[in-house]
């Protein structure tokens, strides 16, 4: 009888155990979350000591450099409930209220006219703490730039990912003044600071950073017919690297930026090649007689990925670097092209065509898994940031510039510049 | 002759001190007759009165002196004559009287002598007479010895039979003892059963009625266990619910959280919900960013729902965070 009351005893203690599973007593499921990003609330910054009014609104670069982001969501200046600049002067309460879970307060002092250093920390407004505090000198010619980097310092603080706030894009603009126009710029993340590179009344395509952000190869018609150049941003020195008989088209760099891949017809139907380009020397990769286009190095150097209608309709294919029998990697829809790797070589981004609708898509090479990141019917030439947390693309009969992020919730469209953008290419980190 | 003597020491005790008074007797007699009888003289003694007296007295005095002594001297003449003749008279008389003695004792030796003979002869005839008696009074002893022996026999073959029958009683006796001992210690011990059998009885029914009223008791508490454990399951779930709700209430999901596993989030809540810590457990392929939603949307469901019944409080919870589809 005592062994039984013993064993229940022990049968009770061990359930009790059990319910308990350990120490925590209850375990609860959290399924239903809000889809949304971090608030974030980003106070202008201090600028009342300033001699003149500085001609940057760095929380407004900043605020909107976030909401690009799709992670963070700045608080619209106009429900702000108070206009701190110091973590002291900063009551918490009141930003919990207001529902933020973040607050950055900042301000900038004028050292000598025309120098600058910028001041601010971001605070965790339901911890009550600061998590980040930084001071950096700035010109009055870099203000913009020093705005973007600080929102890749809070982008980073918060996400763990590096941002890729202040690096350049490039992309050809065509204007239709009174005669058409076309310009090859390079500008900010967010379309400000645009730089020509090149202008032309002809054609120009394909632009492509080198691995160290220094030059851009495009393919240029200036000559009534398609070159391939190389040009170096600083200096404005360019060389024509591609001149054969028929099709030069598509260069893209190789990760060590030696090589060029690209597409020459001389022999025939258009087909992938590699160019050195300090010996020139050229290797053929492909040779098929449908069309073989838009090729892109993997991330190891190893293999180019490249646009092929040897299916009879467009879709990506992967060949190595020696070349041999490419292999298919896109077999959904009927319309795959203008592959773009991943920084990390676990996504292509692509020109996915369906029903008539062109969208940016990417897949997953582990799984070959395709999601559709844009609903628009006309997108085209998606371009990873250098952090692989957006992609960059051209929309619309009268092109414009988005970014999405790759889980495809956030969209934005750059800021509204004139004219038709086609063709944005994300720079690396170092292209600034 | 001598054991039959040693036999009866106070006949033997009884004749030595009959013959030592004879003997004595003998003695006594021979001596008091050979000693002389001495006459006792008996002294004449007279005192001398002293008197004062003057010279004429003295003179009278000694006159009368030598008067007296002339007397005296006449007296002490007189008186040794006289004595004289007494001594004659008696030396006389002393030899008439050994004269006499020697007479008697003659004539006493020649009794004594036809006495001897006389006992010789009494004696011889006695002796005969004693050997018969001897031999007689053996006989007599013989047979009594017989018949004592015959006697002691039986006697003793009776002694040995009572003996007998009284070991043997004895034996019936302490058989009968240890018999009864043994029914007495029987029934004791029977009658301790018993008792032992009653106190058992005794207590197994006190030890069977605390069974019952345990078993009762156990069960109302179970009863009220159960119960209360469906009221605390209902809390309970309400608790879980209400935490769950205003945590998901305050879970921005971020973009990118489609693939996310699993998260793991361990929470220290003080009295009231207020959030003393946040720690992630398991929540592998998770971004920061991820990671930071979740422990935002904990923090902003500060101060975390309190449960309906104090005992439900927690003060470490885990919540498993998934984005879903």
């Amino acid at each position: 009888m005592h062994i039984k009351r013993l064993a229940t005893c022990l049968i009770g203690v061990l359930l009790l155990g059990v319910m308990q599973g350990g120490k925590a007593a209850l375990t609860i499921e959290i399924t239903q979350g809000v889809d949304g990003a971090l608030p974030i609330a980003v106070v202008p910054f201090d600028t009342s000591r300033l001699g003149s009014k500085l001609p940057v609104d760095i929380a407004a670069i900043v605020s909107s450099d976030l909401n690009l982001s799709g992670v963070l969501k700045a608080m619209d200046r106009a429900a702000l409930p108070a206009n701190p600049h110091y973590s002291n002067q900063v009551q918490y309460p009141r930003w919990r209220s207001a529902g933020q879970d973040y607050l950055v307060v900042g301000r900038v002092l004028e050292e000598s006219p025309g120098v600058y250093n910028i001041e601010f920390q971001l605070l965790d407004v339901l911890k009550q703490k600061q998590l980040l505090g930084r001071s950096m000198p700035a010109k009055k010619r870099n203000l913009r730039s020093r705005a973007h980097q600080i929102s890749d310092f809070i982008y980073e603080q918060i996400t763990g990912t590096r941002g890729a706030f202040n690096t350049r894009i490039a992309y050809i603009r065509a204007q239709n003044d009174a005669a058409r126009k076309y310009v090859l710029q390079v500008a900010d993340t967010d379309g400000f600071n645009a730089q020509n590179v090149l202008e032309s009344d002809e054609p120009i395509m394909s632009p492509s950073w080198s691995p160290d952000g220094k030059s851009l190869a495009y393919v240029s018609f200036e000559s009534k017919r398609p070159e391939i150049f190389i040009q170096h941003l600083a200096t404005a020195r360019r060389s024509k690297v591609s001149g054969f008989r028929g099709l030069n088209g598509a260069p893209s760099w190789s990760p060590d930026g030696k090589f060029l891949a690209l597409v020459l017809s001389k022999d025939g139907n258009p087909d992938i090649y590699t160019l050195n380009t300090a010996t020139k020397r050229l290797k053929r990769i492909t040779s098929h007689r449908s069309i073989d286009t838009e090729p892109v190095w993997s991330t190891d150097g190893n293999s180019i990925i490249f646009t092929s209608d040897r299916s009879g309709s467009p879709q990506l294919y992967e060949v190595g670097v020696d070349g041999g029998r490419p292999k298919r990697l896109t077999f959904e829809g009927r319309y795959n092209s203008a592959a773009n790797i991943s920084p990390d070589g676990k996504y292509i981004a692509m020109v996915h065509g369906a029903r008539g609708q062109y969208k940016i898509a990417q897949i997953e090479r582990e799984t070959g898994n395709l999601t559709v990141l844009t609903d628009n019917a006309l997108d085209e030439s998606p371009s990873f940031s250098p952090n692989g947390k957006m992609v960059l693309y051209a929309s619309g009969d009268t092109g414009s510039l988005f970014a999405v992020s790759i889980d495809g919730r956030a969209r934005h469209k750059l800021s509204d510049q004139a004219g038709d953008i086609r063709e944005p290419v994300w720079g690396p980190f170092d292209s600034k | 002759m001598f054991a039959e003597v040693l036999r009866h020491p106070r006949a033997l005790l009884l004749s030595l001190g009959l013959h030592l008074v004879v003997i004595g007797l003998i003695f006594a007699n021979f001596h008091f007759s050979g000693q002389p009888e001495q006459i006792k003289t008996g002294q004449v003694a007279k005192t001398v009165q002293a008197e004062v007296v003057d010279q004429q007295q003295l003179d009278a005095r000694e006159a009368q002196k030598q008067q007296q002594a002339r007397q005296l001297e006449e007296a002490q003449k007189k008186k040794k004559e006289l004595e004289a003749r007494k001594l004659a008279a008696q030396n006389k008389a002393e030899a008439e009287k050994k004269r006499k003695e020697e007479a008697q004792k003659q004539a006493e030796l020649k009794r004594k002598k036809q006495a001897e003979e006389k006992r010789k002869q009494e004696e011889a005839s006695k002796t005969a007479e004693n050997r018969a008696a001897e031999q007689k009074r053996r006989a007599e002893e013989a047979r009594k010895a017989e018949e004592k022996r015959v006697a002691d026999e039986k006697r003793k073959a009776e002694e040995k039979r009572l003996a007998e029958e009284k070991r043997l009683a004895e034996e019936e006796r302490k058989a009968e003892e240890a018999r009864i001992a043994e029914e007495q210690r029987k029934a004791e011990a029977a009658r301790l059963a018993e008792e032992e059998r009653k106190r058992k009885e005794a207590e197994e029914r006190r030890i069977a009625e605390a069974e019952q009223k345990r078993k009762e008791a156990e069960l109302k508490a179970k009863l009220q266990a159960e119960e209360d454990q469906r009221r605390l399951a209902s809390l309970r779930d309400k608790y879980i619910l209400a935490i769950r709700q205003k945590v998901e209430r305050n879970w921005i999901k971020p973009a990118g959280s489609g693939k996310i596993p699993v998260c793991e989030v361990h929470v220290l809540q003080g009295p009231g919900g207020i959030i003393l810590d946040v720690t992630f457990g398991a929540c592998g392929g998770s971004t920061a960013t991820y990671r930071a939603s979740i422990e935002n949307a904990v923090y902003k469901a500060e101060p975390l729902p309190t449960p309906g019944d104090p005992a439900l409080f927690e003060r470490e919870l885990t919540f498993l965070f998934s984005p879903g589809e």
